[in-house]
């Protein structure tokens, strides 16, 4: 079943990422939006991994077999990710382990997780957040980042660090994320052995409620170590917390971004999935439905126009290939190029229609399925 | 509770009296309730384990039993049986359960679910009446046992593989399986109150309402159908008390690789910050 408001919080987290990156990488502008796209993207890609793995299931397929895609799902993604960090930014960016590469690490991981009693997962969730601070501060983390951005040596020892640690979206906390999304799945869509759809539907509804609920309560926490964060001993305040960022994804940080994500997909669920006067809007929910099919593809490819015309104009002009980004045009017009690549990608992937064969979703069908 | 004792109820169908009988004829309706009302006229007192009681019920109030006395000397009277066998069949052919009748001794019944017929001399029918009440009530808690496991098969030929092995998705349907375990016991528990009504032996000396009562079981196949009922309701037994004790296993090695998993996952963390600090050093 295709549930609506994952396609609408997936579009939303896309079009986020394709706003800020294009503000960021042409102007190096940072939008107040900037650091609410991955954490939603990571969150449903865990979600959506759970109703993959459902619909399998409910198809008869074995768990050796569910096993087994998710593997080569995982090490496609994981690989895309790689050849993404190549093109995009170059042989030497290889390792700095983007959104791509985390997703890759995770449905590996969340095929290990997925058959697991739910209480364990929540563990190894709570665990990851925890934990990364600390590898954080046995790492040094702010030496593997220059200017507000990650660089590190081609060493074994910087490439894990960098996986686990100090890259853009390292394996820790960021899995917290894809956790929370199997979790709310699970809690959610699980109930396949229940025939009465009445009573699955109520338990649907009721789940949802919860997860909005849990989502408000773990920002209302953010919040609250936000504010009496700086009052408590400066080990806990400097080592443990450490303010509102991205990079590093401090706890305040994962835990509001994961409630806003749980919130708003506990609330979307309530409002468009069973909501008769949403079902009207069939509209929206195309243009969501489209983006959301192709979330995958639209984040490379945006990448690819925004990016790739920069290190070719500067190599046109014998220069550094970087040497254009962030100082390529003024934001002004930045903004209306992302908008005019987002209008431009629907009319194009509408004409491409639903089957995706074109996409990079498509090839990952077709080797890994 | 009177709605659930009425929840039985034939479809009030055609409650007049019908046209031809003699003047004191009379259509009783009749309900079993577990309580009675102060306003209600006590027929019967069912035994005590049933814990009901036979109360006149209003016309067309959707009673449990219609009972239809003609009083006569001829119970062989070709119009009197058409009609009391018409009015029978009206209501067999509603509730779609055969049409039955015997001739005894002087009275003549025809009956079927929910609707008796009987002629007999006037000072006899008093008594033909209270034997059939009961009879009739004995007969319906069959005919209901046997409704509500033929109902419940499909559902318990779904749930059959949970007594096989139990899964974690399966822990949803928990409670329900609880639930239709109980169900299995109480009717169970019926069939046992039943027992001693449906299996017991003649009366001696007889009476007519006895033999009437006897005959009924006869024709009813009420022995049979019990015994069958009883190696149903063993299969439903059998099936649920395996699935609440997979369930239970289940649930209970389920805590105890829970707390595996936990160690599992600290340890793994413990290394995992080690392993850590042990590349951080080679990295410096």
């Amino acid at each position: 079943m295709r549930y609506s408001s994952i396609d609408i919080l997936r579009t939303i987290a896309i079009v986020v990422m394709v706003l800020v990156h294009f503000a960021e990488n042409l102007s190096g502008v940072h939008l107040p939006i900037t650091g609410l796209g991955a954490p939603l993207f990571a969150f449903l890609s865990g979600l959506s991994y759970c109703l993959w793995v459902n619909g399998l299931e409910a198809r008869g397929k074995s768990d050796e077999e569910i096993s087994k895609r998710s593997i080569r799902r995982g090490l496609f993604v994981f690989a895309v990710g790689f050849f993404f960090n190549i093109l995009v930014w170059l042989p030497e960016g290889t390792f700095n382990w983007d959104v791509l590469t985390f997703i890759g690490a995770a449905i590996l991981l969340l095929n290990g997780l997925r058959r697991l009693p739910l209480p364990i997962p929540v563990l190894v969730a709570v665990l990851s957040i925890l934990v990364s601070p600390l590898l954080q501060g046995m790492a040094d983390y702010q030496a593997y980042w220059v200017e507000g951005y990650f660089e590190s040596d081609l060493t074994l020892s910087d490439v894990l660090i960098g996986f686990l640690a100090t890259g853009y979206f390292p394996v820790f906390p960021w899995l917290a994320y894809s956790i929370a999304g199997l979790v709310t799945g699970k809690l959610m869509f699980s109930s396949s052995l229940d025939q009465d759809e009445k009573n699955e539907l109520t338990a649907e509804r009721k789940t949802g409620w919860k997860s909005a609920m849990i989502g408000a309560a773990l920002m209302a926490l953010s919040g609250f170590l936000l504010l009496v964060g700086p009052s408590l001993p400066e080990a806990i305040a400097t080592r443990l917390l450490g303010g509102w960022h991205m990079f590093p994804a401090t706890i305040e940080y994962v835990l509001a971004t994961i409630g806003m994500a749980m919130f708003l997909f506990g609330i979307g669920h309530q409002i468009v999935d069973h909501s008769p006067t949403f079902a009207r809007h069939s509209g929206w929910l195309d243009i969501a439905k489209t983006f959301s099919r192709y979330s995958f593809t639209i984040y490379v490819l945006h990448h690819l126009v925004h990016v790739w015309p920069m290190w070719v104009y500067a190599l046109a002009e014998g220069k550094e290939p970087t040497f254009y980004w962030q100082r390529a045009m003024h934001v002004t017009i930045a903004l209306p190029l992302a908008i005019v690549f987002l209008v431009v990608c629907y009319f194009a992937l509408r004409k491409i229609g639903p089957d995706r064969r074109l996409g990079i979703e498509g090839w990952m069908r077709w080797l890994c399925d | 509770m009177i709605a659930k004792d009425t929840q039985r109820a034939v479809s009030p169908i055609d409650v007049r009296l019908p046209a031809g009988l003699p003047k004191d004829s009379e259509l009783q309706q009749v309900a079993f309730v577990s309580e009675k009302d102060s306003g209600q006229r006590l027929l019967l007192e069912l035994p005590l384990p049933f814990q009901r009681f036979a109360v006149e019920a209003k016309i067309d109030s959707g009673s449990t039993l219609q009972i239809l006395t003609i009083p006569t000397s001829n119970h062989q009277d070709a119009d009197l049986q058409l009609a009391a066998r018409d009015w029978v069949g009206a209501g067999a052919a509603e509730n779609k359960s055969p049409l039955e009748m015997m001739t005894l001794q002087g009275a003549q019944v025809f009956w079927t679910a929910g609707r008796v017929a009987v002629l007999a001399q006037g000072d006899r029918l008093e008594t033909l009446r209270l034997a059939l009440i009961e009879a009739c009530w004995y007969e319906s808690e069959l005919r209901d046992i046997e409704r509500t496991l033929g109902e419940a098969w499909p559902q318990m030929e779904a749930d059959l593989p949970l007594a096989f092995a139990f899964t974690e998705k399966a822990l949803t349907k928990q409670p329900q399986l609880m639930k239709r375990f109980q169900q299995v016991l109480l009717i169970r528990a019926r069939l046992a109150r039943l027992g001693p009504q449906v299996h017991a032996p003649y009366l001696h000396p007889p009476t007519l309402a006895s033999q009437v009562a006897e005959r009924f079981r006869e024709r009813s196949r009420m022995i049979h159908r019990h015994e069958f009922l009883g190696e149903q309701v063993e299969v439903f037994e059998k099936i649920y008390d395996t699935c609440g004790q997979r369930a239970s296993d289940f649930v209970q090695s389920r805590t105890g690789h829970m707390l595996e998993w936990i160690i599992i996952v600290l340890l793994v963390t413990q290394i995992l910050l080690w392993g850590f600090e042990l590349l951080t050093s080679v990295g410096q």
